[in-house]
């Protein structure tokens, strides 16, 4: 075996062993699917403008009570009715915001669109306000510590923005809704508040 | 005794390193074919442009259960200005949002009246590119006509089927061409620069307002 062929075996040996190394590296530190997969979440409080790519959403209140008052029924709960009221402007086209969520510090979740939950949000212009509201039902053990996710989209939240905003629930609060017969929910409404 | 001299590395592979080139624009036109296939034709991307006044056609086939067929829409902008809080289809007079205004665009429109152009969008847009589309249920269902584009009374048909031809002849057919008031709600501080209108996307007119 000439010298130059030893050599040229002994660069592509190394050069091998490299890009597997490499390889190896990559997988080891690049993140998961989970972790590429998740929203741009940007974290807010009540009463702050939260800016989720198509425009911004400031919740405004929340409320709390053990049956619910809407313009389609009246219904009672075991657990608790939150309204969250809450705004959102459009930036550059003529959308709405789909999609809310409630999540406790354990983990579990409530959407505003699933079983008797409610999320009246319709589309408005960039520039105008649109004043929205969802009732959520939720078990009052869990949702101490417990904060509202909201997003342009109902059904691809991966990849995009959502807005995590602190309800400020704590025991007093949830004590004092426990003792609050009725609350009242409306629809959307366009404009400035 | 014989030398022989190895061919180089380069040359050797000379063959590979040819075709790396489009193997690499390949895999990357195989890639953005998703955009194509599911971006794309989801909304206005491909402009015809002109100026306010001056008359533009919008011609397209389209594919339906019925069959394929082609339609044209000849549109020419004739202003955008001040408007006023449509009636309802109650008659009463709409309320204007808090921070809203009312705009009208003047639309004058050509199109064969078989033609089913009910499905036209009508937008504008200001100059830092913000988009305020013609929505007819923002202000509730009955606020403001289902389509932009075609009169209220004689709409013409939604479709080529003959039961949806002799509908609209039986409701009377749409004029050969018209003019139509487009109430369009903005936001108070809204300077519209151009008018958009399509009627599947992705190709839409994008008419320059003077």
């Amino acid at each position: 075996m000439s010298r130059r062929t030893r050599t040229t075996r002994a660069i592509t040996a190394v050069t091998a062993l490299a890009v597997f190394g490499l390889g190896q590296l990559l997988t080891a530190h690049l993140p998961d699917e989970m972790t590429s997969l998740r929203p741009f979440q940007t974290k807010g409080r009540i009463g702050e403008s939260v800016d989720v790519r198509t425009g911004t959403v400031r919740v405004q209140t929340v409320n709390g009570g053990t049956s619910l008052s809407s313009p389609i029924a009246g219904m009672r709960t075991s657990h608790l009715w939150v309204v969250i009221a809450y705004t959102f402007t459009p930036s550059r086209a003529t959308t709405g915001l789909s999609s809310l969520e409630i999540a406790a510090p354990n983990g579990m979740r409530w959407s505003g669109t699933e079983s008797r939950n409610q999320n009246s949000c319709t589309t408005s212009v960039p520039g105008l306000p649109i004043q929205c509201q969802a009732a959520i039902e939720v078990p009052a053990e869990y949702i101490v510590g417990a904060h509202a996710e909201l997003a342009p989209n109902a059904f691809q939240r991966q990849y995009d923005a959502v807005a995590v905003i602190d309800l400020a629930i704590t025991p007093d609060v949830v004590a004092k809704w426990k003792a609050t017969p009725e609350i009242s929910t409306q629809g959307s409404t366009l404009g400035a508040s | 005794m014989t030398s022989t001299t190895q061919p180089s590395w380069a040359r050797r592979n000379k063959w590979g390193l040819i075709l790396l080139l489009p193997a690499l624009v390949l895999a990357l036109l195989a890639a953005s074919s998703r955009v194509q296939l599911f971006w794309w034709s989801a909304d206005i991307h491909h402009p015809i442009s002109g100026t306010q006044g001056e008359p533009l056609l919008l011609s397209e086939t389209v594919q339906s259960p019925e069959g394929t067929y082609k339609r044209s829409v000849e549109l020419t902008v004739q202003g955008v200005g001040p408007g006023q809080a449509p009636t309802s289809s109650t008659g009463q007079l709409t309320d204007t949002p808090a921070g809203a205004k009312w705009l009208s665009i003047a639309l004058h429109i050509k199109a064969d009246p078989k033609a089913p152009i009910n499905v036209c969008r009508v937008a504008l847009r200001d100059a830092d590119g913000r988009r305020t589309d013609y929505d007819p249920t923002m202000l509730g269902i009955g606020t403001l006509p289902v389509s932009p584009c075609v009169p209220e009374d004689h709409p013409g048909p939604t479709g080529i089927s003959k039961e949806e031809q002799s509908k609209a002849e039986i409701a009377g057919p749409r004029p050969a061409e018209y003019d139509i008031d487009v109430p369009m709600l903005v936001a108070e501080d809204f300077k519209a620069d151009q008018v958009l209108f399509w009627l599947s996307p992705p190709t839409y007119l994008e008419i320059s307002l003077r």
